[in-house]
């Protein structure tokens, strides 16, 4: 029993996370329709600017997060204006391939500059825990997590109170029309890829701290992650990600306890199958983003 | 080709003494420069290639037939992936490059051995310890290092020579081939030892066994958690190493004494990836500067690694011990071309099989099926951010701190 | 199947005198230009060394995979993400069987396929009910799972520890290719599936997968059985992959199953046939041979900056063609107009 609280406390805190990952994913892909191959990279890239500003000047990840989302949203929203603007009207697989080839840029690029050596950023308390019983929950997961409820709630004030959210969602739902309603589309599309960049590059951090991160296998994984969980969560919901996100983290950390071996993979892949073929349109999804994927 | 024109240029030269500069020897080299290794352990291995082929032509190169011989290192990226390992020493061959090193790692070495043994080219393996590569009864390649069967056996002997001598342990492996081969030979050392494997002697098959490169292991502590093992082994490579270590703490997985770990803690990277953390886990290792071995050529294991390092700017505390795999297995072809006094792949492979050199790295002598079971696997701590060698005791610089977590 | 690909029953020999009346050169010169180019592949291979044969081996291989991609992908509009999994099925297939039952590679081969179309069936019945990115994510967990499940059955398939296919001495159950034999295989694996997909894309099927492809629903309510065509579509292309997969086992001899269910096949497949223009058999082709030619040209010759280079031209090409390049090119040959900086304006924000 204390096995299986522990393993479901260490999936909600490791979900939080999951879902911080997505989140900036399943912004881009519900606006702008495009599946960011890049998304990963981008977090790794957050990942050694906080790297470097605790190597160098020791400051703290969590103090180094506006510096990394700042650094993040210019990249982004020059990236957007000045590249995926360009084919944003061809079909969604060629953006795809687009972000692919950026994908390849900056990861060897981060590669031939940090070398491929792993990277942490060292803390005195992100391994650390606090045991309430037999069931030990981590700072630093248990710090990502509420930073990804925050930023989720945050941004979804953000979409819903705001000038600058209601044009994303206005443009996001139909580009013609709120064209013609004055919004600068090319400008607002950059603000949403560089607000997604920011926070792919604030879960890079919390990566950072909690765990370790490398150029070369961690930003297809983190893509992948947001990936899967930006459609089990469903797109059109700020929510949505970081539903996807503890679900995700949940079944995979139960499914590790129940299961031998490396079948838990499987397990977590037949349970996005069953909830797709249940649920087309994610768990908290709207169906309006659902079929809009074409070659 | 290469032979014919050395046999005819000795033939006209005469003479039994090296008495000129013959044609070059041509070693051919997959190597990751891009994709998962490409600036880790593939750049480690190329290092070792390069500093090997260096050393060499300021010695003078490689001399037979009564000449020297500078040595040419032809090298290809292989993005990392196997198959295209395979193809870039088919294409050697066609260029008529059959002395071969092997790339970085298991499976591309696995994908290479049966091109070579196809193409009767040559193939010395620096950097693929798995047994598996060895029992199909290929018979044209050779590897210097210790085989997979050792990493974790070697853990346990010297964990059995402290005291207090661990009672229980539990092992965590990855999914794939050479860190589950390992453990399994673990195991067996661990019983006979007379320690306990918790939670279960075949756990690391089931439910401490985790996937190869994962970045959570969570659910294999999480089945650790309440066994109480006096040390924690993780059989498997740098990420889950890291992942185990980091999420240990987070989930108050304490074992008593500490942790060990294979291929992971004797690199540099692991000390940069866990930062304190690293402080006090041990590592198989294939080689160590403290070994009293050495050779014409690099000197003695300890001028190897100030050479080396200086080369190449590691820090002598912390430096890639696949370099010197790497350069190992580089001379080894290279005494046994001057043993068989030719390039022709069939000589060369006949040398191979009756090699036997002290070398810097220790000795080389291959078994039938090709690999160096001579040579031992050594044991490291880390302590201050720095490897010390704690087994063999012999070889020993410092104490080991034990327990290593307080 | 058979009256799917006719539309409605007719004789054999009705059907071949009315192909053979209605050929033209308009409807002749692909077929025409695909056997000159596939007797021009045969010469070339006499005159190139047996490694450089091995390169253009895994062009073949790529040709064969982007076509099958395209037919599920490109025609049909479902973009499978999980396309390698038939592909490591059919080299587990092959592999196992070899290995342990000692069967030859000719009649492992056509076990391999079956077993790739039995897995597409399965898995298709339920998936290609979901549209859009909802397919594409169900295909790509359906391979992760796949090779989590050949993982795990380690006492059938040595699972990560990898697996050898016996080809030396008189264990082989069949003589190793060789590389010479490779370049043919693949160059006729590579064949078929460009003269399949040039087959389907003119047939009724391919008017239907279109059709399914614009209005899913449209094509349902003018009599398009959605749910057969779609799930044929998917065994087609599964049959092609699982097809290759085979030929690259043995290829391989040894291989763990990371090697062959790598995502990264997936998503070349999608990348090529979208580089080259989704929806034609050209595209495939093109960008097949085009990426693969180039990937490893830098590979050889630019060190550890390939992949960057790789990268940037990948972007280069998509903001340049954004329709794929084989329809640029038709597109501004048909309409003599040729300027990219146009062809740049009409996909921009």
């Amino acid at each position: 029993m204390s096995r299986f609280l522990q393993a479901a406390a260490y999936g909600v805190v490791q979900g939080g996370l999951l879902g911080l990952v997505a989140v900036g994913f399943s912004l881009v892909w519900g606006v702008m329709n495009v599946v960011n191959f890049s998304h990963g990279a981008l977090a790794v890239a957050g990942a050694y600017v906080a790297w470097i500003l605790n190597v160098r000047f020791g400051l703290d990840p969590f103090l180094a997060i506006p510096v990394v989302a700042v650094a993040l949203f210019a990249f982004g929203y020059v990236v957007q204006r000045g590249l995926i603007n360009l084919v944003i009207n061809a079909p969604i697989f060629l953006t795809l391939l687009l972000t692919f080839g950026l994908n390849l840029v900056i990861l060897n690029g981060l590669q031939l500059l940090f070398k491929a050596d792993d990277r942490t950023i060292d803390t005195s308390y992100a391994s650390q825990s606090f045991a309430i019983g037999a069931v030990n929950v981590p700072y630093g997961r248990l710090a990502a997590c509420f930073l990804a409820l925050g930023i989720t709630v945050a941004l979804a004030l953000l979409m819903s109170r705001t000038r600058l959210g209601h044009a994303i969602g206005a443009t996001g739902m139909d580009r013609g029309a709120a064209r013609l309603m004055g919004i600068r589309a090319r400008h607002i599309y950059a603000v949403t890829f560089g607000i997604a960049a920011a926070l792919a590059g604030v879960a890079g951090t919390m990566i950072a701290t909690v765990g370790s991160f490398n150029p070369t296998t961690t930003p297809g994984q983190l893509t992948l992650d947001a990936f899967v969980i930006s459609v089990l969560g469903g797109l059109g919901n700020m929510y949505g990600a970081l539903v996807g996100g503890l679900v995700l983290g949940i079944a995979e950390s139960l499914g590790g306890l129940l299961l031998t071996g490396t079948w838990v993979n499987a397990i977590a892949m037949a349970v996005l199958i069953i909830t797709l073929i249940i649920r087309p349109s994610g768990l908290i999804g709207k169906a309006l983003y659902g079929g809009r994927v074409e070659v | 080709m290469v032979a014919m024109a050395v046999f005819v240029s000795a033939a006209c030269g005469g003479g039994g003494t090296t008495s000129g500069s013959g044609s070059n020897v041509t070693f051919a080299a997959p190597v990751s420069q891009t994709g998962a290794f490409g600036q880790a352990e593939g750049l480690y291995t190329l290092q070792g290639y390069k500093f090997c082929v260096q050393t060499l032509n300021s010695k003078g190169g490689i001399s037979y037939g009564g000449q020297s011989h500078q040595v040419k290192l032809v090298i290809e990226d292989d993005q990392s992936v196997a198959a295209t390992s395979a193809q870039i020493v088919d294409q050697f061959h066609d260029q008529g490059d059959k002395l071969i090193l092997s790339p970085y790692g298991s499976a591309g070495t696995t994908a290479v051995a049966p091109v070579v043994e196809r193409n009767a080219q040559v193939m010395v393996d620096s950097n693929g310890a798995d047994t598996a590569i060895f029992s199909h009864g290929y018979k044209n390649t050779f590897a210097v290092l210790s085989p997979s069967s050792s990493y974790v056996t070697s853990i346990i002997d010297a964990l059995s020579a402290l005291s207090p001598a661990p009672k229980t342990v539990a092992i965590i492996a990855a999914s794939d081939g050479f860190s589950q081969h390992a453990a399994e030979q673990g195991v067996t050392e661990a019983k006979a030892k007379g320690m306990t494997v918790v939670p279960s002697a075949t756990a690391y098959t089931s439910s401490t066994k985790v996937t190869a490169n994962a970045t959570d292991v969570s659910s294999a502590l999480i089945a650790i958690k309440g066994t109480n093992p006096d040390v924690i082994i993780i059989s498997a490579h740098l990420n889950e190493a890291v992942a185990a270590v980091k999420q240990a703490s987070e989930l108050g997985v304490k074992p008593k004494d500490g942790f060990a770990a294979t291929v992971a803690p004797p690199t540099p990277a692991f000390i940069s990836a866990l930062g304190k953390s690293s402080e006090g886990i041990f590592g198989s290792t294939q080689w160590v500067p403290e070994i009293s071995a050495s050779d014409p050529v690099f000197g003695s294991a300890h001028e190897f690694l100030t050479n080396f390092t200086n080369t190449y700017g590691w820090s002598s505390q912390q430096y890639p011990y696949q370099a010197a795999d790497a350069a190992a297995g580089c001379e080894a072809l290279a005494l046994a071309i001057e043993k068989a006094g030719s390039v022709d792949p069939a000589a060369v492979r006949t040398a191979l099989v009756g090699l036997k050199a002290d070398t810097f790295y220790g000795h080389i002598e291959f078994d039938s099926t090709g690999m160096n079971t001579s040579k031992p696997m050594y044991v490291i701590q880390i302590q201050k951010s720095a490897f010390v060698t704690i087994y063999p005791s012999n070889l020993a610089t410092k104490q080991a701190i034990w327990p290593a977590v307080s | 199947m058979a009256e799917i690909l006719r539309g409605r029953a007719r004789s054999r020999q009705g059907l071949f005198r009315e192909w053979i009346r209605t050929r033209t050169p308009a409807n002749s010169w692909p077929a025409l230009v695909g056997l000159a180019v596939f007797v021009a592949m045969l010469g070339l291979q006499q005159l190139i060394e047996p490694g450089t044969q091995r390169l253009l081996t895994s062009v073949f291989l790529f040709v064969a995979l982007a076509q099958a991609w395209n037919i599920i992908g490109g025609y049909t509009g479902y973009a499978s993400f999980g396309q390698v999994a038939f592909f490591g099925l059919g080299a587990y297939t092959v592999a196992v069987l070899m290995n342990s039952y000692h069967v030859s590679f000719w009649a492992a081969l056509p076990v391999a396929v079956v077993v790739g179309v039995v897995f597409a069936v399965a898995i298709g019945v339920p998936l290609l009910r979901l549209r859009g990115h909802y397919f594409a994510i169900a295909t790509l967990g359906a391979a992760e799972g796949a090779r989590e499940v050949i993982n795990n059955l380690t006492s059938v398939t040595g699972g990560g520890g990898g697996i050898t296919i016996p080809t030396f001495g008189t264990d082989a159950p069949t003589p190793y290719f060789g590389k010479p034999g490779f370049y043919l295989a693949f160059l006729v694996l590579a064949a078929v599936s460009v003269a399949l997909a040039t087959v389907l894309a003119r047939s009724r099927f391919g008017y239907s997968m279109v059709a399914v492809h614009e209005d899913e629903d449209a094509a349902g309510a003018i009599g398009i059985n959605t749910t057969v065509v779609k799930v044929v579509a998917f065994g087609v292309s599964a049959a092609i992959v699982a097809c290759a997969g085979a030929f690259y086992a043995f290829q391989q001899i040894e291989f763990y199953p990371t090697d062959v269910f790598d995502a990264s096949f997936t998503v070349l497949m999608v990348i090529m046939v979208v580089i080259g223009g989704s929806g034609s058999v050209g595209g495939p082709l093109v960008g097949a041979v085009g990426l693969q030619l180039l990937s490893q040209f830098l590979r050889v010759n630019l060190g550890s900056f390939n992949q960057l280079i790789f990268g940037a031209i990948i972007v280069l090409v998509v903001v340049f063609f954004p329709q794929g390049v084989v329809i640029y090119v038709r597109d501004a040959w048909r309409t003599r107009h040729f300027s990219v900086l146009d062809n740049v304006r009409r996909y921009r924000l």
